[in-house]
Protein backbone atom coordinates (compact mmCIF):
# COMPACT_ATOMS: atom_id res chain seq x y z
CA UNK A 1 0.00 0.00 0.00
CA UNK A 2 1.35 3.52 -1.05
CA UNK A 3 2.01 6.42 1.64
CA UNK A 4 -1.15 8.15 0.57
CA UNK A 5 -3.38 5.74 0.75
CA UNK A 6 -2.12 4.43 4.59
CA UNK A 7 -2.48 8.33 5.38
CA UNK A 8 -6.18 8.39 4.57
CA UNK A 9 -6.80 5.20 6.59
CA UNK A 10 -5.64 7.04 9.74
CA UNK A 11 -2.56 9.47 10.44
CA UNK A 12 -0.42 9.52 12.66
CA UNK A 13 -0.45 11.72 15.41
CA UNK A 14 2.05 14.60 15.65
CA UNK A 15 4.48 14.07 18.37
CA UNK A 16 3.17 16.10 21.74
CA UNK A 17 4.60 17.26 24.30
CA UNK A 18 4.58 15.30 27.66
CA UNK A 19 2.18 16.91 29.89
CA UNK A 20 -0.42 16.38 26.96
CA UNK A 21 0.49 12.88 26.44
CA UNK A 22 -0.03 12.47 30.12
CA UNK A 23 -3.52 14.53 30.01
CA UNK A 24 -4.00 11.95 26.82
CA UNK A 25 -3.19 8.45 28.66
CA UNK A 26 -5.34 9.92 31.98
CA UNK A 27 -8.27 10.41 29.62
CA UNK A 28 -7.83 6.88 28.07
CA UNK A 29 -7.73 5.44 31.59
CA UNK A 30 -10.92 7.47 32.92
CA UNK A 31 -13.06 6.79 29.55
CA UNK A 32 -12.03 3.68 27.30
CA UNK A 33 -10.73 5.17 23.84
CA UNK A 34 -11.23 9.04 25.04
CA UNK A 35 -6.96 8.64 24.97
CA UNK A 36 -7.22 8.08 21.11
CA UNK A 37 -10.18 10.32 20.30
CA UNK A 38 -8.18 13.14 21.58
CA UNK A 39 -5.79 11.87 19.26
CA UNK A 40 -8.14 12.23 15.88
CA UNK A 41 -7.40 8.46 15.87
CA UNK A 42 -11.37 7.07 15.27
CA UNK A 43 -10.87 3.85 14.49
CA UNK A 44 -8.84 2.76 17.53
CA UNK A 45 -11.23 5.14 19.87
CA UNK A 46 -14.24 3.31 18.87
CA UNK A 47 -12.49 -0.19 18.93
CA UNK A 48 -11.59 0.30 22.65
CA UNK A 49 -14.55 1.79 23.92
CA UNK A 50 -16.77 -0.87 21.94
CA UNK A 51 -14.35 -4.19 23.31
CA UNK A 52 -13.59 -2.73 26.74
CA UNK A 53 -17.59 -1.89 27.18
CA UNK A 54 -18.35 -5.83 25.76
CA UNK A 55 -15.83 -7.44 28.24
CA UNK A 56 -17.69 -5.22 30.98
CA UNK A 57 -20.79 -6.26 29.81
CA UNK A 58 -20.82 -9.77 29.31
CA UNK A 59 -18.49 -10.18 32.43
CA UNK A 60 -20.84 -8.25 35.03
CA UNK A 61 -24.16 -10.25 33.25
CA UNK A 62 -22.31 -13.51 33.91
CA UNK A 63 -22.33 -12.69 37.16
CA UNK A 64 -18.21 -12.62 37.38
CA UNK A 65 -16.82 -10.80 40.55
CA UNK A 66 -16.09 -7.44 40.34
CA UNK A 67 -13.31 -6.68 42.74
CA UNK A 68 -13.81 -3.55 45.77
CA UNK A 69 -10.30 -1.28 47.31
CA UNK A 70 -10.76 -3.09 50.29
CA UNK A 71 -9.56 -7.11 49.43
CA UNK A 72 -8.79 -8.99 52.09
CA UNK A 73 -5.67 -10.16 50.16
CA UNK A 74 -3.10 -9.60 47.46
CA UNK A 75 -4.75 -11.73 45.15
CA UNK A 76 -8.32 -9.23 45.63
CA UNK A 77 -6.37 -6.44 45.60
CA UNK A 78 -4.24 -7.14 42.03
CA UNK A 79 -8.07 -8.02 40.98
CA UNK A 80 -9.10 -4.45 41.66
CA UNK A 81 -6.25 -3.14 40.16
CA UNK A 82 -7.02 -4.96 36.82
CA UNK A 83 -10.84 -3.86 37.22
CA UNK A 84 -10.33 -0.72 37.60
CA UNK A 85 -7.99 -0.27 34.92
CA UNK A 86 -11.96 0.31 32.65
CA UNK A 87 -12.03 3.29 33.98
CA UNK A 88 -15.82 4.66 34.18
CA UNK A 89 -17.03 1.25 33.20
CA UNK A 90 -15.74 -0.10 36.65
CA UNK A 91 -18.33 1.97 38.36
CA UNK A 92 -21.10 0.80 35.74
CA UNK A 93 -19.94 -2.86 36.34
CA UNK A 94 -20.58 -2.36 40.41
CA UNK A 95 -24.01 -0.56 39.41
CA UNK A 96 -24.50 -3.49 37.31
CA UNK A 97 -23.82 -6.44 40.16
CA UNK A 98 -27.52 -6.20 41.65
CA UNK A 99 -27.79 -10.05 42.73
CA UNK A 100 -23.83 -9.91 43.25
CA UNK A 101 -20.82 -12.11 41.95
CA UNK A 102 -21.78 -15.67 41.33
CA UNK A 103 -18.31 -17.94 40.97
CA UNK A 104 -20.38 -21.29 42.10
CA UNK A 105 -20.84 -21.93 38.12
CA UNK A 106 -18.18 -21.34 34.85
CA UNK A 107 -19.77 -18.35 33.45
CA UNK A 108 -19.30 -16.44 36.87
CA UNK A 109 -15.78 -17.12 36.55
CA UNK A 110 -15.21 -16.28 33.23
CA UNK A 111 -17.36 -12.87 33.75
CA UNK A 112 -14.44 -12.69 37.24
CA UNK A 113 -11.92 -13.21 33.75
CA UNK A 114 -13.75 -11.11 31.12
CA UNK A 115 -13.75 -8.14 34.07
CA UNK A 116 -10.26 -8.41 34.48
CA UNK A 117 -9.29 -8.40 30.73
CA UNK A 118 -11.43 -5.49 30.06
CA UNK A 119 -9.28 -3.45 32.80
CA UNK A 120 -6.05 -4.62 31.61
CA UNK A 121 -6.96 -4.07 27.72
CA UNK A 122 -8.15 -0.35 28.29
CA UNK A 123 -4.66 -0.04 30.49
CA UNK A 124 -2.83 -0.92 27.56
CA UNK A 125 -5.03 1.03 25.18
CA UNK A 126 -3.90 4.02 27.65
CA UNK A 127 0.01 3.16 27.40
CA UNK A 128 -0.68 3.33 23.69
CA UNK A 129 -2.24 6.45 23.41
CA UNK A 130 0.65 8.11 25.25
CA UNK A 131 3.04 6.50 23.37
CA UNK A 132 1.17 7.75 20.24
CA UNK A 133 0.92 11.54 21.61
CA UNK A 134 4.51 11.09 22.25
CA UNK A 135 5.24 10.46 18.78
CA UNK A 136 6.50 7.13 19.54
CA UNK A 137 3.63 4.91 18.11
CA UNK A 138 1.43 5.31 14.53
CA UNK B 1 -29.12 -8.03 34.58
CA UNK B 2 -30.62 -10.00 36.94
CA UNK B 3 -31.34 -12.52 34.28
CA UNK B 4 -27.99 -13.12 33.44
CA UNK B 5 -25.95 -14.41 30.74
CA UNK B 6 -25.22 -18.07 30.91
CA UNK B 7 -22.70 -18.73 27.83
CA UNK B 8 -21.14 -22.46 27.12
CA UNK B 9 -17.50 -22.76 27.37
CA UNK B 10 -16.51 -22.24 23.98
CA UNK B 11 -19.56 -19.55 23.62
CA UNK B 12 -17.01 -17.30 26.56
CA UNK B 13 -13.95 -18.43 24.11
CA UNK B 14 -15.07 -17.36 21.28
CA UNK B 15 -17.09 -13.74 22.70
CA UNK B 16 -13.29 -13.39 24.42
CA UNK B 17 -11.12 -14.28 21.46
CA UNK B 18 -13.36 -11.98 19.22
CA UNK B 19 -13.14 -9.38 21.39
CA UNK B 20 -10.16 -8.69 22.36
CA UNK B 21 -8.77 -10.06 18.79
CA UNK B 22 -10.86 -6.97 17.12
CA UNK B 23 -8.87 -4.53 19.98
CA UNK B 24 -5.72 -5.73 19.46
CA UNK B 25 -5.69 -5.76 15.74
CA UNK B 26 -6.99 -2.38 16.31
CA UNK B 27 -4.00 -1.12 18.37
CA UNK B 28 -1.43 -2.92 16.62
CA UNK B 29 -1.77 -1.94 12.84
CA UNK B 30 -2.89 0.81 10.96
CA UNK B 31 -3.62 -0.10 7.41
CA UNK B 32 -7.34 -1.89 7.76
CA UNK B 33 -6.43 -4.92 5.34
CA UNK B 34 -3.45 -5.13 7.78
CA UNK B 35 -5.89 -4.84 10.83
CA UNK B 36 -7.93 -7.41 9.32
CA UNK B 37 -4.94 -9.93 8.65
CA UNK B 38 -4.27 -9.61 12.16
CA UNK B 39 -7.59 -10.30 13.68
CA UNK B 40 -8.32 -13.28 11.68
CA UNK B 41 -5.12 -14.99 12.90
CA UNK B 42 -5.27 -14.04 16.21
CA UNK B 43 -8.88 -15.41 16.66
CA UNK B 44 -7.22 -18.42 14.79
CA UNK B 45 -4.78 -19.00 17.01
CA UNK B 46 -7.16 -17.95 20.12
CA UNK B 47 -9.13 -20.75 19.42
CA UNK B 48 -6.70 -23.37 18.19
CA UNK B 49 -4.77 -23.10 21.27
CA UNK B 50 -8.25 -23.30 23.57
CA UNK B 51 -9.75 -25.97 22.08
CA UNK B 52 -6.22 -27.77 22.00
CA UNK B 53 -5.80 -27.25 25.62
CA UNK B 54 -9.50 -28.20 26.32
CA UNK B 55 -8.27 -31.57 24.39
CA UNK B 56 -4.81 -31.98 26.35
CA UNK B 57 -6.87 -31.39 29.78
CA UNK B 58 -9.86 -33.89 29.00
CA UNK B 59 -8.23 -36.85 30.04
CA UNK B 60 -7.25 -35.48 33.37
CA UNK B 61 -11.47 -34.29 34.03
CA UNK B 62 -12.69 -37.80 35.24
Amino acid sequence: MTEEAIAKTEAPPRPQAAPWAVVVAIAGLLVPGLGHALLRMWGRALACFLSVGALVYAGAAMRGNVFSWEGADAFSRLGFVADAGSGVFYLIAKSLEGLGPDVSHSYGDYGTRFLATAGVLNLLAALHAYEAARGRKA
Amino acid sequence: MSAGLHLSHFQALLLFALVVSVALGFLSRREPVERFKYIARSLFWFLLIGVGIGWALYPFSR
